[in-house]
């Protein structure tokens, strides 16, 4: 669990706050692909009004929520290895076929967390340049979904903006994101910059530009 | 070719209600799917050609 205790930094939007905004965003019947760890909460909060129907990339399509636990099957999980469930309509395929959704653009949504996204769209979420882990569907993912939403906490645990003028760690597409979602403000990806949805009610543009790295306008 | 088309239209003999199918038979997930006409009674091409069929 992340814990912002970081000083000289305003309190935001709490994670569910942040989830249902994505929510909101996802028409009715959108395929959908929701990265490990914070996006996967954005499931929790779409409304009765729409349907949407995720995708993972290990090969599921109609993915359904977390199994109780006296119906866990080891050989029915998300990407993450993560015990689901399939909704009635989903099915199942080849990994392959899998990845020729997301590569023949087939996907209309995915969310994922950044470590850096850039004024240009650069998004840098799977390596800190040491350490074992690896990109996993997520380059694939950048490169083939229509649209690309970035969910993330505004700023580091170290209290550095996350939103940059460019990418310092590998990145894991380029050009690619097309909104963030942080816990003080929705912003769009644009020529003239990174542009305001919508800002945190407690926070001032002049705040947001000193936490953040490039020109925000609105 | 469903999965490489910009354009997907389905014929299908019986259009059923959604979210009946079982996952493990579908071959081509509604992901590739655009446009579905039901025909429940459609033409075969091998028996056409046989009573004599010509395309114009």
């Amino acid at each position: 669990m992340t814990k912002k205790n970081f000083t000289n930094a305003e309190k935001g939007w709490e994670r569910g706050v942040i989830a249902s905004k994505i929510a909101n965003d996802l028409p009715h019947a959108s395929y959908v692909n929701l990265g490990i760890g914070m996006p996967e909460l954005v499931s929790q909060h779409i409304k009765d009004d729409r349907e949407i129907i995720y995708h993972s990339e290990n090969g599921l399509l109609g993915m359904g929520p977390t199994p109780n636990e006296n119906e866990i099957d080891f050989d029915l999980i998300n990407a993450g290895k993560k015990p689901v469930t399939i909704l009635p309509g989903g099915s199942f395929c080849h990994h392959a076929d899998s990845f020729s959704m997301i590569r023949g653009g087939h996907i209309d949504y995915c969310v994922l967390g950044a470590m850096e996204v850039s004024i240009n769209g650069d998004l840098a979420n799977w390596s800190t340049g040491k350490g074992i882990p690896a990109v996993g569907g997520a380059m694939d993912l950048v490169a083939g979904a229509k649209n690309v939403f970035v969910m993330t906490q505004h700023l580091t645990k170290e209290g550095k903006p996350k939103l940059v003028e460019k990418c310092t760690l590998p990145l894991t597409g380029s050009g690619v994101v097309s909104r963030v979602y942080t816990d003080y403000a929705v912003i769009d990806i644009t020529k003239e910059g990174f542009k305001i949805v919508e800002i945190n009610e407690n926070l001032s543009i002049e705040y947001l530009q000193t936490v953040t790295e490039g020109r925000v306008y609105q | 070719m469903c999965m490489a088309a910009k354009q997907s239209l389905i014929q299908v003999r019986k259009l059923i209600e959604p979210h009946q199918t079982n996952p493990e038979n579908v071959i081509t997930p509604g992901i590739f799917v655009k446009k579905i006409i039901e025909i429940d009674n459609p033409i075969i091409e091998t028996n056409a050609i046989e009573e004599g069929m010509i395309y114009p």
